[in-house]
């Protein structure tokens, strides 16, 4: 691992100022992802800025809806009465991720800003755009059972690894950006970038741009919604699929659908063609069917990922089965 | 189950494994030590073509890193020892180990150390190699073919035949104790601090290799820390190198007290 230096912010003023006046600053909270990429080698930062003292870690509601600060520790976020009552999903995504241990010290804005678990990106033996820019994608020909469907260019096809991100991205969160001249708020699902030509910037974050807090729109709180991930080992490990599904239903007809699927694209990747079918119709089994049959849309399989087009549509229908309390009889096309 | 239970006899290490008493080789203190980190092929199969270790050598702290070129030829029949010759044989297979004031500069300089290599085909399953399969007459000391009575006549008149194929998952060891070698020479006298299953072995094994006395090496392991088949003759070639690496560096007159620890 290469020497760094150690700052520890007590301001976020002064976290941006420092980390926008040197060229290869990182911001640490948790640490359970900027260690681990030290170690292996794919980070080197000079300046380690620790913002984990600064106030940024309250859950509040508010006239506009819910504020979780980006500080705030993922079990927490999961334990809090008004996440619980408000966004099951969130809940269930969360302790779906990572470990008790990682959870208790990872942070929400640390969890969205982690890296692909891609292995030619987290390993060092063959090329990677993300790692080493210009090197070449080893999953465009090598194996990529666990690449993207959705969203992959010649470039790079590794899938983002957040199953908070999807979450969030299904209840069209927004995250709120301070640097030291202001503040911005982005929609989650633009801030993430698609690999496209420069697979190595992945997110619209500027140089000393900090995340200071996720904003759930009012609204939210009066969808039922869920979580499915289905994964290789029942704990501890990253998403070979999973679903989140928002739905607001009145009177039998469904008002509101969103769907984000993880695990298949180079970002959250939310199935608007499976939500057009929802909206404004009577919930059902039928529906649903139809729903889920168009969940993989304009997915581009690799040669061993193929499976997951399939295996997304039967989430799909699996989730939106279970958030209508309907139990499945047969199978998806 | 209450059988096993009234004739339990009480393990005499196992609180001071579970608690974490129990001091393993690597966490010997020994003045002066030297800490190695081992630079590995990420390549199957092929041939070193360059290494160049000048940005390693050039970190304050850095001893020596030993390759193919500056390594001790040793030998030891039916095993493949590190650092003898510019072929690979296997990922992971040893290249350079780097000696340093610290482990973590030991382990900084062996990311410093850059090869090239030459890639060769590489057999990467059973299955792609069973064209070359060959069935030899033993496997360590045990004959790989048994036959007892008449199995064609049996299965023949068996009233029910199975025919099948079987195949268990790839299984890696984890021991409590991680691998660890702690070496020091003081003139032709050596002193090891190692997991090992098989002490008097490799003391053997090490006095052949490096020519020693055997009456004159020490091999010491006070708790295995669990085994598995994987602290014999598969631990065999780190032992190796770790005191390959205190040979190499006791001979340097500035640190004749140096002591090398190989951790993998």
């Amino acid at each position: 691992m290469h020497p760094f230096a150690y700052r520890r912010a007590t301001r976020d003023g002064e976290a941006s100022a420092l980390a926008a006046s040197h060229e290869h600053a990182a911001f640490i909270a948790g640490g359970t992802e900027l260690l681990p990429l030290c170690k292996a080698g794919i980070l080197a930062p000079e300046l380690v800025i620790d913002i984990s003292r600064l106030p940024l870690d309250a859950v509040t509601s508010t006239d506009d809806g819910l504020v979780i600060g980006a500080l705030a520790r993922l079990s927490e976020v999961a334990d809090h009465p008004l996440v619980r009552r408000d966004v099951p999903v969130i809940v269930e995504a969360l302790n779906a991720s990572a470990s008790p241990q990682i959870r208790n010290v990872a942070t929400i804005g640390g969890n969205l800003m982690q890296r692909s678990r891609c292995h030619y990106f987290r390993g060092d033996a063959l090329p990677c755009n993300k790692r080493a820019a210009g090197s070449g994608c080893g999953a465009r020909f090598g194996e990529n059972r666990a690449h993207a469907i959705f969203g992959a260019s010649e470039h790079c096809a590794a899938t983002h690894a957040s199953d908070l991100a999807v979450a969030l991205v299904a209840l069209d969160s927004r995250l709120r950006l301070r640097r030291p001249d202001g503040e911005r708020c982005v929609l989650l699902e633009d801030f993430y970038c698609q690999p496209g030509d420069t697979p190595w910037r992945e997110t619209e974050l500027r140089p000393g741009e900090l995340i200071v807090a996720v904003e759930i729109g009012r609204g939210s709180d009066a969808c039922r919604s869920s979580y499915l991930k289905l994964r290789d080992r029942a704990s501890f490990e990253f998403a070979v699929v999973s679903v989140a599904a928002v739905l607001a239903i009145e009177g039998g007809r469904i008002t509101e659908a969103r769907i984000a699927a993880g695990g298949v694209g180079t970002k959250p990747w939310r199935l608007r063609g499976s939500e057009k079918v929802l909206r404004n119709e009577t919930a059902g089994e039928t529906l649903f069917r139809l729903a889920a049959s168009n969940a993989a849309d304009g997915a581009v399989p690799l040669k061993h990922n193929g499976f997951k087009l399939k295996l997304l549509r039967r989430s799909v229908l699996r989730v939106l089965m279970s958030l209508c309390g309907v139990s499945i009889a047969g199978e998806p096309s | 189950m209450s059988l096993a239970q009234k004739d339990a006899v009480p393990r005499l290490e196992a609180a001071l494994k579970v608690t974490g008493a129990a001091r393993y080789a690597a966490e010997r203190h020994v003045p002066g030590l030297l800490h190695a980190a081992l630079t590995l092929a990420p390549i199957a199969s092929g041939e070193i073509l360059q290494i160049d270790a000048s940005k390693a050598l050039a970190l304050g702290g850095v001893v020596s890193v030993l390759t193919h070129e500056n390594a001790l030829r040793i030998v030891r029949p039916g095993v493949l020892l590190p650092l003898q010759n510019k072929r690979i044989h296997f990922a992971g297979q040893v290249v350079a180990l780097t000696l340093a004031e610290t482990p973590a500069l030991a382990r900084r300089a062996a990311w410093l150390v850059s090869v090239s290599y030459a890639p060769l085909p590489s057999i990467a399953s059973v299955a792609q190699g069973l064209g070359e399969a060959f069935a030899p007459a033993t496997a360590g000391r045990v004959a790989t073919d048994s036959r007892r009575g008449d199995p064609e006549g049996a299965l023949a008149g068996a009233e029910l035949r199975i025919a099948r194929s079987y195949r268990t998952a790839v299984n890696n060891h984890h021991p409590l104790e991680p691998p660890a070698v702690i070496a020091a020479f003081e003139g032709e006298r050596l002193t090891v601090h190692t997991t090992t299953q098989a002490v008097f072995a490799h003391r053997q094994a090490l006095a052949d290799c490096f020519g020693l006395d055997p009456e004159k090496v020490r091999v010491i392991s006070h708790f295995l820390g669990g085994g598995f088949g994987a602290k014999g003759t598969a631990w065999f070639p780190c032992l190796a190198l770790g005191v390959m690496a205190a040979r190499l560096a006791g001979r340097r007159p500035s640190s004749s007290s140096a002591v090398p620890r190989c951790s993998r």
